[in-house]
């Protein structure tokens, strides 16, 4: 099944022009609160109307601007579950599942099935408030599931919950996925979780979609520096590419093998993609390395972010070490370093003006 | 025991609604004769004729004002805010500035009661005023309270509900419903009882007739002005708040036992 | 009392009584006690006297510079109650000798006096085509009388017993409202509600919408007899009660359409309070 959305509109001062698509695959929107990610996934339930495009869900047209075409939600068979699952507080378990399919027997088989794949089975005659947060979560993923559904809108579904609970449910949640062969938008601003759970991100920012790609690609190669802001890139720096050559900060730097990109760019890499070399005062500096001092050191538990200034040509680099090289290098008594920029791991982008 | 010092002004507080009330039963047992007016048919002829009265006002502001808070409460343009704020000022009047107002609208000279006295049909000094005045002095208590249940509750079940397949109907039903069910029952009881003491406005717009206009505040007020005077309308006034006491507590237990959480 | 006690005093709908009905008038505060020298009177009456009675004690208080009167106006039973309560009053004219003869048994008063009398009429809408006693008993007539246990209600009943039986049972048969008090008779009338109602001749001065329609002779029910009461012990107290039922207040009565003492139906002195206490001090 999937599931087509190209919608464009406003909601209070905030306008969105949204287009992806997405098979039987997890895919997910990743962008900081108010990115537009709730309102697409509104749209493709029905509770929101955008101005403008047409939604698709497993080849029916359930809303065309143009033609006037906008089913209601109820007869758009799209599962939708909120950040805190919004159980109904006054029904217990089961009949918040089954509410308004009692009578279906599908309905009840498939509750069933659900209800040991969910691990929710002694729950039935709970109400929401006697629920973990994470029992709670997988009721309102049953509850979705046990109709007809063609596609499945998680808003931000684990991140009321700690982190042990979260990595559980994602477990489960891939398993699921794997079940059940439909199209899941998950929308959430955890970056962790999106690169846990994504099989495509699309990365969206301002009610708009910045890159819609595989999850190592949107992570390798984000299509521009806002992308790769989102995605953690800590260093950053305007240089002037010339094919696979690129100088940054007055520093000649190598780029990965199918860099096609000339003039103004920006140029990243991520600060744990960076290496630390000792310095040998005869030796000649290999590629894409430059000599830099340390003038900061934080610590993060398990891993070091330094802070080096280069000494001649080069940028002001952040670099993340783990916490074990950190020791048997023993960073912390070492002042000068040779810091190297990978060829692969530099990221190359277009300069927007 | 200076931790819950501060008890002691709540209790206070909770004392001044208690106490007047007790005073009023002393008095009316040092005064009055309760029995002879428990004896008096024309006293039961007003209870009955109040709880009638209140009971059918009530029945009409929910079944009128329960569709009307959703509107309000549901709609996001500012006149339903504008409406709800308009809706709050008959709390406001003197009852017998409703009254009067009321006559302007229903009365024998009225926008409506003109028409309608041409048609054969007066609506002053009828059982049907006394409703109309209890509707419009208490209904907005139920109004009041039901908008706002409407207003508190998180749209959020509303929309899951809709994507889970269910109706406009059944979601406001199975869902909305319960969900506001205390605010509605606290709306309605006060709506009663707000319109069993209702007094200015029923009698400038209904009148007083024994038997068909005249409710217990009314009974109260001309045994006040009787020679019976003040022991004659306590007696009178303590039946009324012994009978509200009574049915309050079974309402209570009732709304307690059907509750919203089934 | 309850929050509704304001209906003892509601006047009738005009622009100016309006305003009256707009206050939550249980307890009038008479606190204007003056300071120093002055000397204040507290002058409880019925309301019915709320029009005529600072006219009257004018006169009084042009003699008497030094004395500043406060008044308060309610139904009769609700003044007598807050007297025994405690209010502080130093004359008291009741719309009924019940009051008058309650307050002194129970030694509250020291003194009391018949000050004038009121005349029952048929207050009619101009516009109701009702121009005689005969046309009350028209069916679709509506009517609006005073409660049966309250003054102007024992006081039309009364009247209503002396009447032609087959027309006292056609008006009863037209009464659509007994209310608690003349006020509220009369608004009936005002307000259109009513085509008629039986009021007091001197409450309609207050009512320009209706007409008054006098009642014949036979009709005339020796009763409503508005008694004053001396309740404060002062010496200025004294003088006001003494000043009420002298000539000069007597004829400024007259002329507000009370029959003076003089020539009520009953000169005597109320059973209880004693004789010669017609202004003879």
């Amino acid at each position: 099944m999937t599931v087509e959305i190209e919608i464009a509109g406003a909601v209070g001062g905030f306008t969105y022009d949204v287009t992806l698509s997405a098979g039987d695959e997890l895919l997910v929107l990743y962008g900081h609160s108010g990115a537009g990610k709730t309102v697409t996934l509104r749209a493709v339930a029905g509770l929101e109307r955008p101005q403008r495009g047409r939604i698709a869900i497993a080849d029916t047209v359930v809303f065309d601007a143009a033609r006037g075409i906008a089913l209601p939600p109820q007869a758009r068979r799209a599962g939708y579950v909120v950040q805190d699952a919004a159980l109904f507080p006054h029904l217990d378990v089961r009949h918040n599942v089954l509410i308004g399919v009692e009578r279906s027997a599908e309905a009840q088989r498939r509750w069933a099935d659900l209800r040991a794949l969910l691990r929710i089975e002694d729950l039935d005659d709970r109400r929401p408030h006697q629920l973990s947060g994470g029992q709670q979560q997988r009721v309102a993923l049953a509850r979705a599931l046990v109709r007809p559904t063609h596609v499945l809108l998680l808003d931000e579904p684990f991140s009321a919950l700690d982190e042990a609970l979260r990595e559980g449910l994602r477990s489960e949640l891939v398993r699921l996925h794997r079940e059940l062969a439909l199209p899941i938008l998950f929308v959430t601003h955890d970056l962790r979780e999106a690169h846990l759970l994504a099989d495509r991100i699309a990365v969206i920012d301002g009610g708009r979609i910045l890159q819609l790609d595989t999850r190592d690609r949107v992570f390798r190669r984000p299509l521009s520096r806002r992308v790769a802001e989102l995605t953690g890139v800590r260093n950053l720096w305007p240089g002037t590419a010339d094919g696979r050559d690129v100088v940054v900060a007055g520093l000649p730097l190598r780029l990965p093998d199918d860099s096609r990109l000339n003039g103004p760019v920006d140029v990243g890499i991520r600060s744990e993609r960076c290496n630390l070399r000792r310095l040998h005062p005869d030796g000649d500096l290999p590629e894409n390395c430059f000599v830099a001092g340390v003038v900061e050191d934080l610590a993060f538990g398990n891993t070091h972010t330094l802070v080096l200034e280069p000494e001649a040509a080069g940028p002001r680099v952040l670099v993340e070490v783990a916490a074990r090289p950190y020791e048997v290098l023993r960073v912390a008594d070492v002042h000068r370093w040779v810091v190297e920029l990978p060829a692969d791991d530099l990221q190359i982008m277009r300069r927007l003006p | 025991m200076l931790r819950h010092a501060w008890v002691v002004l709540p209790a206070a507080f909770a004392l001044f609604f208690i106490v007047p009330l007790v005073g009023l039963l002393v008095r009316a047992a040092s005064d009055g004769d309760v029995g002879a007016q428990l004896r008096a048919g024309s006293t039961w002829t007003a209870l009955r004729l109040s709880v009638m009265t209140a009971t059918f006002a009530l029945a009409l502001a929910i079944v009128l004002g329960t569709p009307l808070a959703y509107a309000l409460a549901s709609s996001r343009a500012s006149w339903a805010r504008l409406a709800a704020t308009l809706l709050d000022l008959p709390l406001v009047l003197p009852p017998v500035v409703s009254g009067i107002a009321l006559l302007t609208v229903f009365g024998r000279r009225g926008y409506l009661g003109e028409p309608l006295a041409e048609a054969g049909i007066s609506l002053s000094f009828t059982t049907a005023a006394v409703v109309i005045a209890q509707l419009f002095v208490a209904g907005p208590y139920y109004l009041r309270s039901a908008y706002a249940g409407f207003a508190g509750t998180d749209p959020r079940f509303q929309g899951v509900a809709y994507t889970l397949g269910l109706s406009r109907w059944t979601t406001f039903r199975r869902v909305t419903l319960p969900l506001v069910w205390p605010s509605l029952a606290g709306g309605a009881v006060l709506c009663w009882a707000r319109a069993l003491g209702e007094l200015g406005a029923t009698l400038l717009f209904a009148g007083s007739l024994p038997g068909k206009t005249q409710t217990m505040p009314l009974a109260i007020v001309t045994a006040f002005e009787s020679s019976a005077g003040l022991a004659g309308a306590v007696s009178i006034a303590v039946i009324l708040v012994g009978f509200a006491l009574l049915l309050l507590l079974l309402l209570h237990r009732y709304t307690n036992a059907v509750g919203p959480y089934r | 009392m309850t929050p509704d006690g304001f209906l003892g005093r509601m006047a009738p709908v005009s622009r100016r009584s309006l305003a009256v009905l707009l206050l939550p008038a249980v307890l009038l505060l008479t606190a204007c006690g003056g300071g120093g020298d002055r000397e204040s009177v507290h002058v409880f009456a019925a309301s019915s006297l709320q029009d005529v009675l600072p006219v009257v004690l004018a006169g009084f208080e042009r003699g008497h510079p030094g004395v500043v009167l406060s008044y308060q106006f309610a139904g009769s039973q609700t003044l007598a109650t807050q007297i025994e309560e405690g209010a502080r009053a130093d004359i008291f004219i009741s719309a009924n000798p019940d009051q008058a003869e309650r307050l002194l048994a129970r030694g509250h008063a020291t003194e009391a006096a018949t000050l004038i009398e009121n005349e029952l009429v048929i207050a009619a809408r101009a516009d109701s085509g009702i121009a005689s006693l005969d046309h009350l008993g028209r069916p679709g007539v509506r009517i609006a009388i005073g409660a049966p246990d309250v003054p102007i209600g024992q006081l039309t009943q009364r009247t209503l017993e002396l009447m032609e039986p087959t027309l006292t049972a056609a008006i009863r048969g037209n009464v659509v409202t007994e209310d608690p008090n003349v006020r509220v008779v009369l608004s009936r009338v005002e307000l259109g509600e009513a085509d008629a109602a039986f009021v007091y001749r001197t409450d309609l001065a207050a009512a320009p919408a209706a007409i008054a329609i006098a009642l014949p002779p036979s009709l005339h029910v020796p009763s409503n007899r508005y008694v004053i009461v001396l309740t404060g012990a002062s010496s200025t107290a004294a003088s006001v009660f003494d000043y009420l039922l002298g000539a000069d207040a007597q004829q400024a009565f007259a002329a507000a359409g009370f029959i003076p003492a003089a020539d009520a139906t009953v000169t005597a002195a109320p059973r209880v309070m004693g004789s010669g206490s017609n202004g003879a001090r």
